[in-house]
C-alpha cells in the first residue's frame, strides 16, 4: 500500500505541530485586531492549506472538509475582508480543536461529527461576502477530469479566490507508482514539490474518486493521481518546472468567467519543506549512532565490573548511565514557550466565555524543559491563573505574567499580577488540586503575599528529573507503577476457575498457557479469584503475571523521587512517585519480581 | 513510668563520645510510648498530625510508610518500634516530627508532643551504654528537669537503616 501507516504517522505528527503553530498565531492575530500583520495571516493560511492538501492525499474526508472551511475564513482575513475579532478567532480556534480531535481519531475512520463547526465556519464566510457571491460558499462547480467520467467538485468560493489572484488553473496527472514510489520519494514530499509551483486546490487518487478497479483504464501497476493546481505561471513554464509530459498537464478551459475575470499576479515561491524532512532523517540517524555508541560503552563498563575492582566498575557504569540520562533529557527538552503558549489559549477562551478582559504574558526566554513536564503544567497553571483572575478586584483588564528563570539547576516559575494593586487586601488562593498536580512533577509550589509586590505563586522544578513511562495499577490499596517496556498484556474479566495453586506457585491459565503469578504477600488462591485484572509482564524472555485490583490500567509518565534511606534497601521498589491526586505510588523492580518467582521452585509448564 | 524507664539508663557507664556539646539548647520533648524523649528543636522542620501514611510493602517493621508532605515524599519511622519499646495504643495525640537528616526529610512518629524545655548541654548526663536492649545507643544523653528525666535522642543513630548492615 502506497499511503501506508508511516506516511499517515508523518501526517499526524506534522499536522499536530502545524495546528499548534496556527493556534498560537491566531491568538496573536486576535491581539492585533484590525491592524493585522499580513505576513503572519498568510503564514497561517498557508499552513492550513498544507494540512488540507495532506488530508486530501490521505482521503480524510472530514479533515479535508473542515480544514477547507477554516482555510476559507483565513483567506478572507488575508484579503482584509474579515477582521480577526474575538468572535471570529473563537470559531477558528474551535475548528482547530476539532481538527486535533480528528487527527487523534485518524485510524478510527472519521467517526466524529463536524456539522456544527462546519455550519459556523460557513456562516462566518458567507456573512462577510457581498450578496452576489454569498452563494459561492455552498455552491460547488464540477471540473471534469480528462477521462470525462469523473470530476473535481470544488466550492465556487475557492475558485473565486484563486481566480482573483490572477492564477491559471491546471489539471496535472501523475502516477504515484512511477512518479513517487519508484523514485523513492514520499507522497508528502511529492505534494510539497508540486506546491512549490502553485496552490493545490484539490487532488484525488483514491479508487472511489477515480473509479473502481474494474472501471480503471489504467493497469494495475499504475495509481493515477490528479491535482487541480492554481498557478501564476504558464503551462509551458509549469511543464518545464515539474518535468511533465504533454499528456500530464491540461489547463482548465471550462467557462469560469461568471465567477471572475482573471488578472496577472506575481508568482509566489512555496516553502521547501522537503529539505526540512531530509534534515530530520539525518538527525535521527545521528541519534541512533549516538545511542549505539553509549550501548557499546555500557557493555564495556559492565565488563569492567567483572574484570576490575567493583568500585572502578561501578563508577564507569554510573558515568555512562549519567551521560545516557543527559542525552535522553536533551532529546526530550524543548523550549518551554513552544508548549506553554497553550496556557494563553486557555486563558483567552476563559476570558471570551466569561466576558472578561485578561492579558497573559509568558516570559520563558530560551529555557528548555522536558516536554512531558511542560504538557502536564498547562492545566494546573491555567487553573491557578483563572483563580488569580477571579480574585482580582478590578473592572479593567487583568494582566498576569508567568516568568521563568533558572537558578542552580532549578527552574523557577513566578506567577504574579502586572499591577499588584488589583488585590486590595492580603489574599491567598485555594490551590489544592492544581498544587497536587504540580507537586506530582517533583516540584514545589509556594504562594506569598506582600503589600508592594502583591500575590506571587512560586514554583520550583528541578532541571534534571527522572521520568518513567509506565502503567498505574492498584494492588491491595497500594499504588504501583509497572514500567511500560515490561508490560506485555493486560487481561480483564478473569475466569475464577482458571486460578489454581500448584506446588507453591499460583498459576492462571490463559489460552491454554499457564501464567505464573508473583505474590507480593503470601495469599491463598481464593484471594486471587477476587482480582479484577492480570498484568502480564515480560522481563528478558520470561513472563509472569501480577494480579491487580485495577479495572482500568492507565498509562502515565511518572516523575520519580528517590527512595528515602530507610527504604533504599527495599528490593521490591526502585523509586516512589506522586500521582496527580497526591497519592504515592511505587515503581516496581521487575527484575526482583522475576527473581522472587525463580526462587519459588515449580514444576509447571509455563509460558 | 517514664522516669522508671529512664532510671535504668542511669545505672550505666558513661559514654564520653556523646554529649560533648556546649551552651544552651531548647529541647522539644515528646512521648514515645511512656518514655519522655527530647531533641534539639533546631533539628525539627515541622510537626504535623497528617496520618495519611501509605504503607510500603517489604519494608522493615519500624517503617510506618511514606507521607506526601507538600509534594515531598517523606519516610515515617515508628520511634517506638525502632527503640524496641512496647507499643502503646493508637491515639489522636500522635504526631509526625519531621527532621532533616543528611539532606533528607524523615518523619518520626511519636505518641504525643510535650513542651519545649530550655536546657544546658553541660547539665546533660551522657547516656547509659550497657542497657540490655539496643536502645542505649540511640541517646545523646539524659537531662533532668524537675522530677522528670528527658532522654535526648541521637537522631542519626535512630535513623540508621540497620537492614543494610
Amino acid at each position: 500500500m502506497l499511503i501506508d501507516h508511516e506516511t499517515t504517522d508523518i501526517y499526524i505528527q506534522e499536522t499536530n505541530q502545524s495546528l499548534a503553530e496556527i493556534e498560537q498565531n491566531l491568538i496573536l492575530l486576535e491581539d492585533m485586531g484590525a491592524q493585522i500583520d499580513m505576513s503572519l495571516a498568510k503564514r497561517v493560511y498557508h499552513a492550513m492549506h498544507v494540512i488540507r492538501n495532506g488530508a486530501s492525499l490521505l482521503a480524510l474526508s472530514k479533515m479535508k472538509e473542515l480544514s477547507q472551511k477554516i482555510e476559507n475564513v483565513l483567506g478572507l482575513i488575508c484579503t482584509n475582508r474579515l477582521t480577526p475579532n474575538p468572535e471570529v478567532i473563537n470559531i477558528l480556534l474551535q475548528g482547530i480543536d476539532h481538527l486535533y480531535q480528528l487527527i487523534d481519531r485518524i485510524y478510527s475512520n472519521d467517526e466524529m461529527d463536524i456539522d456544527e463547526q462546519s455550519v459556523l465556519l460557513t456562516g462566518l464566510t458567507s456573512a462577510v461576502l457581498p450578496d452576489n457571491i454569498k452563494q459561492s460558499v455552498t455552491e460547488v462547480r464540477d471540473i471534469p477530469l480528462p477521462d470525462g467520467k469523473h470530476a473535481f467538485q470544488i466550492p465556487e468560493l475557492n475558485l473565486i479566490q484563486v481566480l482573483e489572484q490572477g492564477k491559471n488553473i491546471y489539471i496535472l496527472i501523475f502516477d504515484l507508482i512511477k512518479d513517487v514510489q519508484n523514485k523513492n520519494n514520499t507522497p508528502f514530499n511529492f505534494v510539497r514539490y508540486i506546491q512549490q509551483h502553485g496552490q493545490i486546490i484539490d487532488s484525488m487518487f483514491d479508487i472511489q474518486s477515480v473509479g473502481t478497479l474494474e472501471e480503471q483504464e489504467y493497469g494495475s501497476e499504475e495509481m493515477p493521481y490528479f491535482v487541480l493546481l492554481a498557478s501564476s505561471i504558464s503551462d509551458k513554464q509549469l511543464k518545464k518546472a515539474l518535468d511533465l509530459a504533454s499528456h500530464q498537464i491540461q489547463q482548465v478551459t471550462i467557462d469560469l468567467d461568471d465567477l471572475i475575470h482573471p488578472t496577472t499576479k506575481q508568482f509566489q515561491q512555496g516553502m521547501t519543506l522537503s529539505i526540512a524532512n531530509q534534515s530530520r532523517k539525518t538527525d535521527n540517524k545521528k541519534r541512533v549512532d549516538l545511542l549505539n555508541a553509549f550501548s557499546c560503552e555500557l557493555k564495556f563498563a559492565m565488563d569492567c565490573l567483572s574484570n576490575q575492582s567493583l568500585s572502578v566498575g561501578k563508577k564507569r557504569v554510573q558515568s555512562v548511565l549519567n551521560s545516557l540520562q543527559d542525552l535522553l533529557n536533551q532529546e526530550n527538552s524543548v523550549l518551554a514557550s513552544k508548549i506553554l503558549w497553550k496556557i494563553g489559549r486557555n486563558i483567552r477562551d476563559y476570558a471570551y466565555q466569561s466576558n472578561l478582559q485578561i492579558k497573559f504574558y509568558l516570559k520563558c526566554g530560551l529555557i528548555k524543559m522536558d516536554h512531558r513536564i511542560l504538557y502536564r503544567l498547562i492545566e494546573p497553571l491555567t487553573n491557578i491563573i483563572i483563580q488569580m483572575v477571579r480574585s482580582a478586584q478590578t473592572n479593567t483588564t487583568v494582566q498576569i505574567c508567568l516568568k521563568m528563570t533558572t537558578i542552580d539547576h532549578m527552574i523557577h516559575m513566578s506567577l504574579s499580577f502586572v499591577d499588584p494593586q488589583v488585590l486590595k487586601q492580603e489574599t491567598y488562593l485555594n490551590l489544592d488540586i492544581a498544587e497536587k498536580k504540580i507537586q506530582a512533577l517533583s516540584a514545589e509550589v509556594k504562594q506569598s503575599f506582600e503589600l508592594k509586590a502583591g500575590l506571587n505563586i512560586a514554583i520550583r522544578i528541578p532541571q534534571k528529573i527522572i521520568i518513567i513511562p509506565g502503567y498505574h495499577i492498584v494492588i491491595d490499596e497500594n499504588h504501583y507503577i509497572v514500567p511500560k517496556f515490561n508490560l506485555k498484556e493486560c487481561l480483564t474479566n478473569l475466569d475464577p476457575l482458571k486460578w489454581r495453586k500448584e506446588d507453591s506457585s499460583i498459576i492462571f491459565n490463559h489460552n491454554e498457557k499457564n501464567i505464573r503469578i508473583v505474590e507480593l504477600s503470601n495469599k491463598d488462591v481464593s484471594y486471587f479469584k477476587n482480582k479484577q485484572s492480570l498484568i502480564v509482564c515480560e522481563v528478558g524472555n520470561k513472563c509472569f503475571g501480577l494480579a491487580t485490583d485495577s479495572t482500568d490500567i492507565f498509562e502515565m509518565d511518572v516523575v520519580c523521587q528517590p527512595l528515602g534511606k530507610q527504604l533504599d534497601s527495599n528490593p521490591l521498589i526502585v523509586a516512589n512517585c506522586l500521582l496527580d491526586d497526591g497519592q504515592i505510588a511505587f515503581v516496581l523492580d521487575m527484575g526482583f519480581l522475576l527473581k522472587m518467582l525463580d526462587n519459588n521452585k515449580h514444576s509447571t509448564k509455563t509460558i | 513510668m517514664a522516669i522508671a524507664f529512664l532510671i535504668i539508663f542511669m545505672e550505666v557507664n558513661v559514654s564520653t563520645q556523646k554529649a560533648e556539646k556546649d551552651g544552651k539548647v531548647d529541647l522539644a520533648t515528646f512521648y514515645v510510648g511512656e518514655a519522655l524523649c527530647g531533641m534539639d528543636i533546631l533539628k525539627i522542620q515541622e510537626i504535623n498530625k497528617n496520618m495519611e501514611i501509605t504503607s510500603v510493602p517489604n519494608s522493615p517493621d519500624y517503617v510506618v510508610g511514606v507521607l506526601n508532605m507538600r509534594g515531598r515524599i517523606v519516610t515515617i519511622i515508628d520511634v517506638c518500634k525502632k527503640l524496641g519499646l512496647q507499643k502503646s495504643d493508637i491515639t489522636d495525640t500522635r504526631r509526625n516530627i519531621i527532621v532533616n537528616s543528611q539532606s533528607e526529610y524523615i518523619g518520626l512518629l511519636v505518641d504525643k508532643v510535650a513542651e519545649v524545655v530550655p536546657a544546658e548541654w553541660r547539665k546533660v548526663t551522657p547516656p547509659p551504654s550497657n542497657v540490655r536492649g539496643v536502645q542505649g545507643k540511640y541517646f545523646e544523653g539524659v537531662y533532668k528537669k524537675d522530677n522528670a528525666l528527658i532522654a535526648i535522642l541521637d537522631i542519626e543513630e535512630v535513623l540508621k537503616d540497620e537492614s543494610v548492615s
